[in-house]
C-alpha cells in the first residue's frame, strides 16, 4: 500500500481544464465512493454486529476505538497550531527569529516544546509545517520530540502518578529535554535533506484570503495525519490483545534487562504521553530506572508515532529517523535514570 | 481522495465525536473525564468540515464555470491534498457504527496482573516463600486512600499495612472494588474482613490461578481502554450468572487469602449476589 500523498498528478477530483463535457465518461469520483462505503456501512449493521462475540475480536475493537477517540482532541489541537503556522506566520519570520547556528537553534527548539500542551499525535504535523516554513529539519525534529515528553501536562500528570518520589518528573524533564536535542544535533551532522518527503513549498498567501488558507491546511493536515493514526492504533490495539501483560511481571528487577524490556513495551503499547506514567507507575516489578526508560522511550518514538512519521515525513525519513531516536531515548533514559537513583 | 470527500469526511468524524459525548457512550472507551476535550473537538472538526464543504463546492463550481485561473494551487494545498491515507479514516467511524462494547470478562484475562500495591513490597504470605520484590518505591496508589503500605506486626507476624480512612456508615456501604481489594490485602483493622461490604463489578471466569469458583472483576483506566488492568476478587462455587454480567454483590473478605500464588486476589464470602444493569461508566478508578 502506498502510504503517502503521492499521485499528485492524476486529480481525481475537479478537472483543472475544462473538458469536453458531452464525451465524458462516468467514473465515479471519491465521494460516491465514500457515499457507498459509508452506506453499505450503515445496511449491514445488524449482521456485522452479530458477528461480534465476546472474545479477542471483540476486545481488539474496543481498544481501537478507544485509541482513536482519545488521540482525536489532541490531534485536532495538533491540526490548529499547524493550520496556523502555515496560514498566518511567514516564512521570513520563522528564519528571523531562529538562530542560524545549529548548536544554539536545536536546543531552543528543545526547550519551546515546553509550551506546546499536547500529546505526541499532534506535533507530528506542526514539525512538518515548521519545516515547510524553512525551520532547519534538526531544530522542528528537536521541538517534534521534546513536546509530547516534557510539557506541562504531561510532567503534571507524571507527578500526581508518582506521587511519592516526585524525582520522576524531574527525571523524566532531563531525559525527554536531552533525547530530542542529542537526536537533533546527530540529525543536523549526518541527516540528509532528500531522506525527507519533498514538501511542495506553500510560497501563496496570494489569491486566497488567510482564512481560507488556514481551513484548508486544518482540513489537509488532519485527514492526513488522522489516516496515520488509525495505523498506530490499530497495531497498538493488535499489541494490546496478543501480548499479555502479565509477561511483564515475571522479568524481575535486573536493570538491563528492564531498561530493554520497557523501551519495548513503549514502542508497542503506543501509549499517549499524558497516560502513560499511570501505567508506568502501576508496574510493581520495575526498577524506576526502567520505568524511566518506558516514560523517555514512549513520547519519543512507537508504533503509532513511525506511522505518522513515515506517511507524513516519508518512509526514508521514518527507517532513520526511527531506531535513532530509540537507541538515543534507552541510553539517555538508562543515564539519566542511573544518575537519580544510583544502580 | 479530493478535497471535497475531506471535507465531507471531516464533517462526519466530527459529528460522531460529538454524538459519542452527548450519548456518555464515550465512557466505554476513554476516562469520563475527557467529555468536555471530545465535545470541543468534535466541535471543531464540524466547523472546519463544514466550511472546506462549502469552499470545495465553491471552488468546483468556479472550475465548472470555466474559470480554471482561479483553481491555481493556493495556499494550503500542498501534496496531502490528494491523499490516500485519510480513506483510513474510514475504519474508525465504521468501527463506531458497529458500537463496540466496553471492555469485559476477556479483557480480564488479558490485564490481569499482581494487585499487590505497585512498588510496595507485597503483603507477607504467610504460606509462601517470603519473596520480596525489590525495586524502590515511588508509587503511592493515586485515589486518595491514605497513605502508603508500612509494617506492623499483628499476631506475632510481620505484616504490610495501609492506614484507610473509616468505612462509610451503615450497614453493608458501597465500596468501589479497588479499594475493597487494598483493605482486603492491606489493612490491619480488618475493614472488610469483618463486616460485610456491597461491591460492584461484572463475573468473570476464574483464570488460571484458581482450580475453581469465579471472580468478580472491574477494570481500571488511567486514560483509554488500552491502559486497562482488571481488579478482582475471588468467590468459590458455581457462577451464578454468565460471564460479563454485571452484579452487586454484598462479600466479606476472607483474611490472608490473597497470597503470591494468586497474584494478590482474596477471596470472598457472597452473602448476596444481585444482577445490575452495567454502569454509565463501567471503569472504575
Amino acid at each position: 500500500m502506498d502510504t503517502g500523498a503521492a499521485a499528485p498528478s492524476t486529480p481525481s477530483g475537479p478537472p483543472t481544464s475544462p473538458p469536453a463535457p458531452a464525451r465524458r465518461r462516468y467514473r465515479p469520483g471519491s465521494l460516491e465512493i465514500f457515499g457507498s462505503i459509508l452506506l453499505a456501512g450503515v445496511v449491514l449493521r445488524e449482521p456485522l454486529s452479530t458477528l461480534l462475540r465476546p472474545g479477542g475480536a471483540e476486545t481488539w475493537l474496543t481498544i481501537f476505538v478507544a485509541v482513536n477517540v482519545q488521540a482525536l482532541p489532541f490531534l485536532v489541537f495538533g491540526v490548529v497550531v499547524s493550520g496556523a503556522i502555515a496560514a498566518y506566520v511567514p516564512a521570513s519570520f520563522l528564519s528571523r527569529i531562529v538562530p542560524d547556528r545549529p548548536l544554539v537553534a536545536v536546543p531552543l527548539a528543545g526547550v519551546c516544546g515546553v509550551a506546546l500542551p499536547g500529546c505526541e499525535c499532534g506535533s507530528v504535523p506542526i514539525a512538518g509545517r515548521l519545516m515547510d516554513r524553512g525551520v532547519r529539519p534538526s531544530a522542528a525534529l528537536a521541538f517534534l520530540l521534546s513536546a509530547p515528553a516534557i510539557n506541562p501536562v504531561v510532567l503534571a500528570a507524571t507527578a500526581v502518578a508518582f506521587q511519592a518520589d516526585l524525582r520522576m518528573a524531574w527525571a523524566r524533564l532531563v531525559a525527554g529535554l536531552a533525547t530530542a536535542v542529542i537526536v537533533g544535533l546527530i540529525w543536523e551532522r549526518l541527516g540528509r535533506p532528500e531522506w525527507l518527503r519533498p514538501r511542495t513549498r506553500v510560497t501563496a498567501d496570494r489569491q486566497v484570503p488567510r482564512w481560507q488558507a488556514f481551513l484548508s491546511a486544518m482540513r489537509a493536515d488532519f485527514a492526513q495525519a488522522a489516516g496515520f493514526l488509525v495505523i498506530g492504533a490499530g497495531s497498538a490495539a493488535t499489541l494490546n490483545v496478543v501480548v499479555p501483560r502479565s509477561w511483564m511481571q515475571h522479568v524481575g528487577s535486573s536493570i538491563l534487562l528492564s531498561v530493554l524490556l520497557m523501551g519495548l513495551l513503549a514502542f508497542v503499547m503506543a501509549l499517549c504521553s499524558e497516560a502513560d506514567a499511570f501505567v508506568a507507575a502501576s508496574l510493581s516489578t520495575i526498577p524506576m530506572v526502567g520505568k524511566l526508560v518506558f516514560l523517555t522511550v514512549g513520547p519519543a518514538v512507537d508504533v503509532k508515532l513511525v506511522a505518522m512519521q513515515a506517511g507524513i515525513l516519508g518512509r526514508r525519513f521514518a527507517a532513520r529517523f526511527a531506531p535513532l531516536t530509540f537507541a538515543v531515548a534507552v541510553v539517555v533514559g538508562t543515564g539519566v535514570g542511573l544518575a537519580f537513583w544510583g544502580w | 481522495m479530493d478535497r471535497l470527500t475531506q471535507s465531507v469526511l471531516v464533517t462526519l468524524v466530527g459529528g460522531a465525536l460529538v454524538a459519542l459525548t452527548a450519548s456518555g457512550r464515550f465512557a466505554l472507551y476513554v476516562k469520563s473525564g475527557f467529555g468536555p476535550l471530545l465535545l470541543a473537538a468534535g466541535i471543531a472538526l464540524m466547523l472546519v468540515g463544514v466550511a472546506c464543504v462549502v469552499l470545495a463546492m465553491r471552488a468546483d463550481g468556479r472550475a465548472q464555470a470555466g474559470a480554471p485561473a482561479t483553481d491555481q494551487p493556493r495556499a494550503g494545498d500542498h501534496s496531502h491534498d490528494h491523499s490516500r491515507a485519510a480513506w483510513l479514516l474510514v475504519l474508525p467511524v465504521l468501527a463506531l457504527l458497529l458500537a463496540p462494547p466496553a471492555l469485559g470478562a476477556d479483557a480480564v484475562a488479558r490485564t490481569s496482573g499482581s494487585q499487590a500495591v505497585a512498588d510496595a513490597p507485597p503483603p507477607l504470605d504467610p504460606n509462601g516463600p517470603d519473596q520480596v520484590v525489590t525495586g524502590d518505591g515511588g508509587y503511592k496508589p493515586n485515589d486518595g486512600l491514605g497513605s502508603a503500605p508500612s509494617e506492623t506486626t499483628v499476631d506475632g507476624q510481620q505484616v504490610r499495612t495501609m492506614t484507610f480512612p473509616p468505612l462509610p456508615t451503615g450497614s453493608k456501604p458501597d465500596v468501589p472494588l479497588s479499594e475493597f481489594v487494598q483493605r482486603a490485602l492491606y489493612d490491619p483493622t480488618g475493614s472488610v474482613t469483618a463486616h460485610p461490604v456491597t461491591v460492584t463489578g461484572f463475573i468473570a471466569p476464574a483464570g488460571k490461578n484458581f482450580d475453581d469458583g469465579y471472580l468478580i472483576a472491574q477494570l481500571i483506566i488511567s486514560c483509554c481502554a488500552a491502559d486497562a488492568r482488571a481488579v478482582r476478587v475471588h468467590v468459590d462455587g458455581a457462577e451464578p450468572f454468565a460471564a460479563g454480567t454485571w452484579v452487586t454483590a454484598v462479600v466479606t473478605a476472607y483474611p490472608g487469602s490473597g497470597t503470591l500464588a494468586n497474584e494478590y486476589v482474596p477471596t470472598v464470602a457472597v452473602a448476596s449476589i444481585t444482577k445490575r444493569v452495567q454502569p454509565k461508566d463501567p471503569y472504575g478508578r
